[in-house]
């Protein structure tokens, strides 16, 4: 019996080890109301999870085990379980849930609502909506402090960022930054947030010592979400209007390339192992796996119509 | 109770009706074969404000910088209503145009076009040797009403549909400018 056990612990253990070194990639599909999951060894599309309606928002748990899925259009959550890769349940939320954020220790989930500007948190023992904050006009970008102590929520229709002490659930701080933030990107190191600002086609990076907006960096054209990669000190904006990624240098703070992409690219992750980039081109259907020191392309994957990927869709990957 | 219920409920709603647009972004996608050389079918769109001439649901058209990267136009289409839009790309060598409506006042929605933030690139390949032309208009857009539950009329699938017809009829009118075959 305790044979049996072991071997068993040990095959759950390397199977666990193995998720780890190479995780799923869950790519939001708006138009098909489903989920792309990419195995990012082989870049392949291992399944497709049909979730709620037009599926925007993803977020992967700190421990890899679960996947949470804003569906704007039906409403509500779908919880992924990864080990059997299915949804175990759909949490109704507000008129409007889209951008979606974890906290560290994955007990609580945060839903932002663009149509009831409340930002919502969700307990995930109990699956359940616990309580929710009224926040600025339009929240579309939500992201977490490594401590838990402070989510940052981006209000696309004010320019500015809400800083919510999640002690007491209360807003603390109120950021101006560029016109219509959307994706915003916690880099912990830095102490600084960074907003890519829609309409005024930059970054605002926001020093969270000083509590201001210090810098705005010029990229493309409709900016969407920024990745940070802290080994090569560099960030990686989504441009949707030009069909590229910029790249900035993260102590210049300077734009000094731009990959060109798909159409519409959106949704940003590095991959946990520091060597890529996912990218989700909207209008193109297709995962693009960038070389972070090539800044070339070297694979497509194609998903389902209108990939999104909006969040932090790799587990183990700085958002 | 339940009349007061819902009167309290549609107050309540009132704050989300102010959104833009509605929560997810639709594609449109038209493409023609048009029986002349890209060449001549560039020189016809790549002018910014030519769109007055080959899409007859367009009465009138005048841009800021004509057709230089940032020119902005205001186009009157035949319903009346006006919107400008800002040319983002206007690539001869690749024969590429975009070109993005600017976002539409709040609460606006416009006569038989619900829609907003409508972004267009305008895309020709050759086709039969450089013969004849593969011209392409792929749109990216929200439907313009932004709460949960659009009328008929103002549906993503309205938004759709209307966005189609505006590049179908383009694409004729293209056609038309090009010796109609």
């Amino acid at each position: 019996m305790s044979v049996i056990k072991a071997v068993l612990s040990f095959l759950v253990l390397s199977w666990v080890c193995t998720l780890q070194a190479q995780p799923y990639a869950y790519i939001t599909n708006q138009g098909d109301n489903s989920v792309s999951v990419i195995d990012t060894k082989t870049n392949k599309v291992i399944k497709t999870i049909k979730v709620g309606n037009n599926p925007a928002g993803v977020v992967v748990s700190n421990n890899s085990k679960r996947v949470y899925i804003s569906n704007p259009e039906s409403h509500d959550i779908s919880v992924i379980d990864t080990t059997s890769l299915s949804v175990i349940k759909t949490i109704k939320v507000g008129g409007g849930p889209l951008a979606i954020a974890i906290s560290p220790d994955d007990k609580s989930v945060y839903v932002a609502d663009w149509y009831e500007d409340n930002v919502y948190i969700i307990d995930t023992k109990s699956l359940s909506v616990k309580t929710k904050v009224n926040v600025g006009d339009s929240p579309s970008g939500l992201a977490v402090d490594p401590n838990g102590l402070f989510l940052y929520v981006a209000n696309r229709d004010d320019n500015t960022i809400m800083i919510i002490n999640l002690i007491d659930n209360i807003i603390v701080n109120t950021i101006t930054v560029g016109r219509a933030p959307f994706g915003i990107t916690f880099d912990s190191d830095k102490k600084q947030l960074y907003s890519a600002n829609v309409q005024s086609g930059d970054v605002s990076v926001v020093d969270l010592n000083k509590q201001k907006t210090i810098k705005h960096i010029k990229v493309g054209d409709f900016p969407y979400a920024v990745a940070v990669d802290k080994k090569n000190n560099r960030l990686f904006v989504t441009n949707q209007r030009s069909n590229t990624v910029s790249v900035i240098d993260r102590e210049s703070m300077e734009s000094i390339n731009e990959i060109e992409v798909g159409e519409y690219p959106e949704g940003i992750n590095l991959h946990p192992d520091k060597t890529r980039l996912y990218v989700a081109n909207w209008f193109d259907n297709i995962v693009s796996v960038i070389d972070i020191n090539t800044l070339k392309i070297i694979d497509e994957i194609e998903t389902e119509d209108g990939c999104r990927a909006y969040g932090r869709f790799i587990a183990d990957s700085d958002e | 109770m339940n009349y007061l219920k819902l009167c309290l409920l549609s107050i309540l709603l009132i704050p989300a009706m102010v959104f833009a647009h509605g929560p997810a972004r639709q594609k449109a996608l038209v493409t023609m074969e048009i029986h002349a050389s890209p060449e001549e079918v560039w020189a016809i769109v790549s002018d910014f404000c030519s769109i007055a001439t080959w899409n007859s649901m367009v009465k009138t058209c005048s841009a800021s910088q004509g057709s230089e990267k940032g020119s902005v136009r205001t186009i009157e289409y035949g319903t009346g209503e006006k919107v400008t839009e800002k040319l983002f790309k206007n690539d001869a060598e690749n024969m590429k145009m975009l070109y993005a409506m600017e976002q539409l006042e709040k609460g606006r929605i416009m006569k038989d076009f619900p829609i907003a933030t409508l972004s267009t690139t305008i895309s020709i390949t050759p086709a039969d040797d450089g013969a004849s032309s593969l011209v392409q208009m792929k749109g990216a857009f929200y439907r313009a009403f932004p709460g949960p539950t659009p009328p008929e009329d103002q549906t993503d699938a309205a938004a759709i549909a209307a966005v189609t017809t505006l590049y179908q009829n383009g694409l004729q009118g293209i056609k038309t400018a090009a010796g109609g075959k």
